[in-house]
């Protein structure tokens, strides 16, 4: 008896052993710009696309999601100059939340991470946002189809400088002329 | 506003980077909907610089999980090619130069 249970012992601290040092494997390896809340996660799906068709048909192409045996993490990557999260891409991660659940039946956390590459350095930083809920990802895909069907009066940026660079900004100068505003 | 009669009028289908425009310019979403696509030389090559750094991602994820669910097929991003790979290229298009000047010349 004394026997077992020096051998049972043994075996649980070998074990614990094995796993600090898979542990402190992964967080020597991890690239730093990966989020140490990811270091136990599982990267499970890369560059996957999901598709869903309730509540909304929406298709969602992910760049990347982990898996802690919990719920999901998803990670987008975009590739700009400047260090700045836009709301497009809290949005579009939000659809891409909607659609994993959706597709897979696993939950996905209401957190996200944007991965930025700068165009030349490729230094990559990682900012962790807060996601949109169910219901205003499908308020945003109800609104996307009132505009295209013309029910709704369409909204612009709010940045002169996007629209000096806009392929379309004679058609819209004459489609919208500046006295009539920007909001619907 | 004007309707333009060709296009649907009732669009179901979304995909997540069609409701991320939403977060950007709605007007622009429409206007390329009225006059079609249109993509300006600098817009293209961000555009093939994303598809380039996607791909190397998808390398990367690849390397620390070779295991990893990812679409595969012709919708699956092509890494670039290697420096090795384009200088056989080069030189293949070489020798079909030659060998159809060499034709030419008998």
């Amino acid at each position: 008896m004394r026997r077992d249970f020096i051998s049972v012992s043994i075996v649980g601290v070998v074990r614990a052993l094995a796993s600090a040092l898979r542990r402190a494997r992964a967080r020597l390896t991890r690239p730093g710009w990966i989020p140490a809340d990811l270091a136990g996660s599982r990267l499970v799906f890369a560059e996957k696309t999901f598709s869903i068709d309730l509540p909304i048909k929406l298709t969602a192409r992910v760049d990347r999601a982990y898996y802690d045996g919990i719920a999901i993490t998803l990670m987008e990557l975009k590739t700009r100059y400047a260090k700045r999260v836009h709301a497009s891409d809290i949005i579009e991660l939000s659809a891409q939340r909607l659609a994993v659940q959706g597709s897979t039946g696993e939950r996905a956390y209401n957190f996200g991470y944007i991965v930025l590459q700068h165009p030349v350095t490729s230094r990559r930083t990682t900012h962790k946002v807060s996601l949109l809920s169910q219901e205003d990802v499908i308020g945003i895909a109800v609104r996307r189809r009132l505009v295209m069907q013309e029910a709704l009066f369409p909204r612009n940026v709010d940045d002169t400088r996007c629209c000096l660079r806009c392929e379309y900004l004679a058609e819209c100068r004459n489609a919208f002329p500046l006295k009539s505003g920007g909001s619907e | 506003m004007r309707r333009n009669q060709n296009h649907p009028r009732d669009d179901l289908s979304h995909t997540a980077s069609q409701l991320a425009e939403m977060g950007f310019c709605e007007r622009k979403m429409l206007l390329r909907q009225r006059y079609g696509p249109r993509t300006s030389l600098s817009r293209r090559a961000e555009q093939e610089r994303g598809i380039r750094e996607h791909a190397r991602f998808l390398t990367e994820a690849r390397k620390s999980n070779p295991r990893v669910a990812s679409d595969s097929g012709k919708n699956a991003p092509t890494p670039p090619p290697t420096k090795f790979q384009r200088l056989r290229r080069l030189l293949a298009m070489i020798a079909r130069l030659l060998a159809v000047f060499s034709a030419g010349n008998r």
